[in-house]
């Protein structure tokens, strides 16, 4: 299952909370979401968005 | 088949003398009570009850049920009620079973009205929400008050054995802050005939309250007063439970809530129209109109109005997913008012779908039950408007923690499967307290979803999957062990584990730290709810710092390690004074904001999972919002108090933002635009001027709060957001769903 599908600009997090955490290793959904948090901290202004007045 | 139906609420009385904030027909989205006369009168009343009759001996009915209901139906007085009874008897009675009940809150109940009722054979159903704490938690007066030692007296009226026959029973409305085993031991008390336990009214459009954690606490606080009801060997009818068993082994449901029996309700207002359920109030106004009149059409007529209809075709009226759903004919779909969506009306499963899947596979347990569907976080397009305008609401900052819990629980177990180690004692502590963390995941989920939804949980986890040059992964990832320790610290579990040490110290999140003497990783021994070290040396505690109301309850995090990516250093661990300052400064904050700014106060206190202290500049203020510490603001303590609550209000902002980045792409992420701002020299990204406009307008709405002594502080941070979002929205860079959210900021700058 495609936990973060984006659909008119919506992102689709799929709720996990109550999957067993043993079983999220193996989980293509949670996955999924680790696949796309980790490419969302790759973008060119999404690392870190910081400051009063520094990072805005 | 003509459809046929047997069961009407007739509104007898408009008005409360009640003030419930959880009620349906004040409270939800239907108002047109207000449009309504007060109270039935005779001639409308009589005329209900000829439509009623004619239809059943039309249909040659076996009995036929009405329920006298309100507002508060006993503000009808003793005399009208008379008439309005007899009117009903006289019609019904000679073509069929006439079964009269009213549904009260209690507190005008004397002596008096239950002759009456004993007169006329009504049964009284008393709502009450369990003990004096649940119920004063809704049920009060305008002004206040409690209504509970008054319903009690008039549940005592009615245990009498000259009234004892008229007892229908209690109707309880779940309330999640009530303790489930406290509210059903109060209501048993009571001794009613049967007891009903109502989920509170809500849509996708104003979903169920929902705190971080369980995906389905309703089927859970349900759950667990059912495990006690059978514990007690059933003491008591449950509706609910005895609707779902029965519906499990092919019988039928005896609620509405349940099962796929058509629907065969109607109601009458006070004024005579017809209306469709009661609970339809809470989709949206006017939603339980039919458009007739009792003056004018029959009951056969409104039973052919679309939306009555169409609940009596049972599996065929329900969404594909629910006619897919293994346990629909136990549910039914829910409630029909809980499908309400407002793109997709009642073409949806219910918003308690998730719970009532859970709730039917917990008490009819059986091989291969069902899996519950997969859904996501979402955010309803109110709260999305809210947000944009500025506060937001408390309802948004949930779903937002509920999103982030979801993604943290995904990179916990990312890092626990990473299967890469030099170091085999830490690979061995990090499996163990994987271990520890799942089973107590198991038997204490709240624990753990708390602990998850620390900021600086998922940071650690995103710092372990990317690790920076020079770190140490394998002492990064045996952090897990620490979660574990601290997880069984707050449940008050025992554990053994070895967990890594840093800086001469092993952290413990959201607990605290222990000073350890040497090495690399140290065992450590939970018992009781306390920590210590299987070795002698060592041992020095320092306690997480909160901070405990009354408005902010959040932590001070000068301890974790993994607080350290908010651009400044970090300051190191407070001393006593210095914490005495910032407990001093938070809180005042805090408390000014609910006062002063309470829309932003409120939602600030709701989602401010921690502050970070920075080490401060010389020459400005510093504070900052990382967008992997969801929850966590960081700031260098100014010297001004006023100037804490900018800096709150300012960072929280982003906090919001970034939530909501978590659930919709505002805007084009691989813009490489660069957009000229009001509030600074060089050109910045489009991310970071969405986020100037965004804390900006708070810092406006802040100094416009202030008076008009900062009226030029708060027009030059209103000129900024509008100027700044015109050069936004020119861009072209934002999506659809942008460019509402900054339409919603500029709207959002009108003078309110």
């Amino acid at each position: 299952m495609d936990s973060a599908r984006h659909e008119n600009a919506i992102v689709h997090i799929t709720d996990l909370r109550d999957v067993p955490l043993d079983q999220l290793s193996t989980d293509v959904a949670a996955s999924d979401l680790v696949n796309a948090v980790m490419r969302g901290m790759e973008g060119p202004s999404r690392v870190s968005v910081a400051g009063f007045s520094s990072g805005i | 088949m003509r459809a046929t139906v047997s069961q009407y609420v007739l509104k007898v009385h408009g008005r409360c003398n009640l003030a419930c904030d959880h009620c349906y027909v004040y409270e939800h989205a239907d108002q047109s009570w207000r449009a309504k006369p007060k109270a039935i009168s005779l001639p409308t009343a009589a005329t209900a009850a000829r439509r009623i009759a004619q239809h059943a001996a039309a249909h040659n009915l076996a009995s036929v049920h009405v329920i006298l209901h309100g507002g508060e139906p006993l503000l009808l007085g003793r005399e009208e009620m008379r008439a309005v009874l007899s009117a009903l008897t006289t019609w019904i009675t000679p073509v069929t079973k006439l079964d009269l009940r009213i549904h009260s809150n209690g507190v005008l109940l004397d002596e008096q009205w239950c002759e009456l009722f004993a007169e006329f054979g009504v049964l009284v159903g008393i709502s009450l929400d369990g003990d004096r704490t649940a119920n004063d938690l809704h049920r009060r007066y305008a002004d206040g008050r409690s209504s509970f030692d008054e319903v009690l007296l008039a549940l005592a009226l009615l245990r009498t054995p000259r009234f004892r026959h008229l007892y229908a029973g209690i109707l309880c409305t779940v309330d999640l802050t009530n303790d489930p085993e406290a509210v059903y031991a109060a209501l048993v008390a009571e001794r009613p005939p049967r007891l009903d336990l109502l989920l509170p009214h809500a849509t996708w459009e104003s979903p169920p309250y929902r705190p971080a954690g369980s995906a389905h606490p309703y089927a859970d606080w349900l759950l667990r007063v059912y495990r006690r009801w059978v514990a007690d060997g059933r003491p008591v009818p449950i509706r609910l439970f005895d609707s779902v068993l029965s519906a499990a082994a092919g019988g039928p449901s005896w609620t509405e809530s349940l099962g796929l029996d058509p629907a065969d309700l109607l109601v009458i207002e006070t004024d005579g129209s017809w209306e469709q359920t009661d609970s339809m109030k809470t989709a949206y106004d006017g939603a339980p109109g039919t458009g007739m009149d009792v003056r004018t059409h029959s009951v056969d007529e409104v039973a052919r109005h679309p939306g009555v209809s169409a609940r009596q075709r049972g599996l065929a009226e329900l969404c594909a997913t629910c006619q897919a759903c293994p346990v629909v004919r136990v549910c039914g779909g829910g409630l029909y008012s809980h499908r309400y969506r407002a793109e997709t009306g009642f073409d949806n499963p219910s918003a308690y779908c998730l719970d009532l899947m859970t709730l039917i596979n917990g008490i009819v347990p059986r091989p291969g039950a069902a899996t519950p569907p997969r859904m996501s976080h979402e955010l309803p397009e109110r709260a999305f408007d809210a947000l944009a305008a500025g506060p937001g609401t408390v309802d948004a900052i949930a779903t937002m923690a509920q999103a982030r819990q979801s993604l943290t629980r995904a990179l916990v177990a990312a890092v626990a499967a990473e299967g890469e180690w030099r170091d085999q004692d830490l690979r061995q502590a990090a499996a163990d307290g994987w271990a520890v963390l799942c089973a107590l995941d198991g038997r204490r989920p709240e624990v753990v979803a708390d602990l998850f939804a620390h900021p600086y949980t998922a940071t650690w986890a995103i710092r372990c999957l990317r690790p920076s040059a020079g770190a140490d992964p394998d002492l990064d990832r045996a952090h897990l062990a620490c979660l574990a320790a601290a997880a069984a610290i707050r449940a008050a579990e025992p554990a053994e584990l070895v967990v890594p040490v840093r800086a001469g110290y092993v952290f413990l999140p959201t607990v605290g730290a222990i000073s350890v003497s040497a090495g690399r990783s140290a065992q450590l021994i939970v018992t009781d709810g306390r920590a210590r070290l299987s070795a002698p040396d060592g041992g020095g505690w320092l306690p997480v710092r909160r901070i405990s109301g009354p408005v902010l309850h959040t932590i001070v995090e000068d301890l974790d390690p993994f607080r350290d990516c908010h651009d400044w250093a970090p300051a190191g661990r407070l001393s006593e004074p210095e914490w005495r300052t910032w407990r001093a400064a938070l809180d005042g904050s805090g408390r000014r904001l609910h006062r002063e700014l309470p829309a932003y106060g409120t939602v600030l206190a709701a989602g401010l999972r921690a502050v970070v202290p920075l080490q401060p500049s010389a020459d400005r203020m510093r504070s900052s919002t990382a967008r992997q510490a969801h929850g966590a603001v960081a700031l260098a303590l100014p010297a001004e108090a006023h100037a804490v609550d900018e800096l709150l209000i300012h960072e929280f902002q982003h906090v919001k933002l970034n939530g909501l980045l978590d659930l919709y792409e505002l805007f084009d992420a691989t813009s490489t635009e660069r957009l000229k701002v009001p509030w600074r020299d060089d050109p910045r990204p489009v991310e970071g001027v969405l986020h100037g406009i965004y804390a900006h307008l708070a810092v406006s709405h802040y100094w416009r709060a202030r008076g008009a002594a900062h009226r030029q502080k708060y027009l030059r941070y209103r000129s900024w957001v509008r100027a700044a979002a015109d050069s936004l929205a020119a861009t072209g860079a934002l999506s659809k769903q942008g460019e509402r959210f900054v339409t919603g900021i500029v709207l959002g700058t009108d003078d309110g």
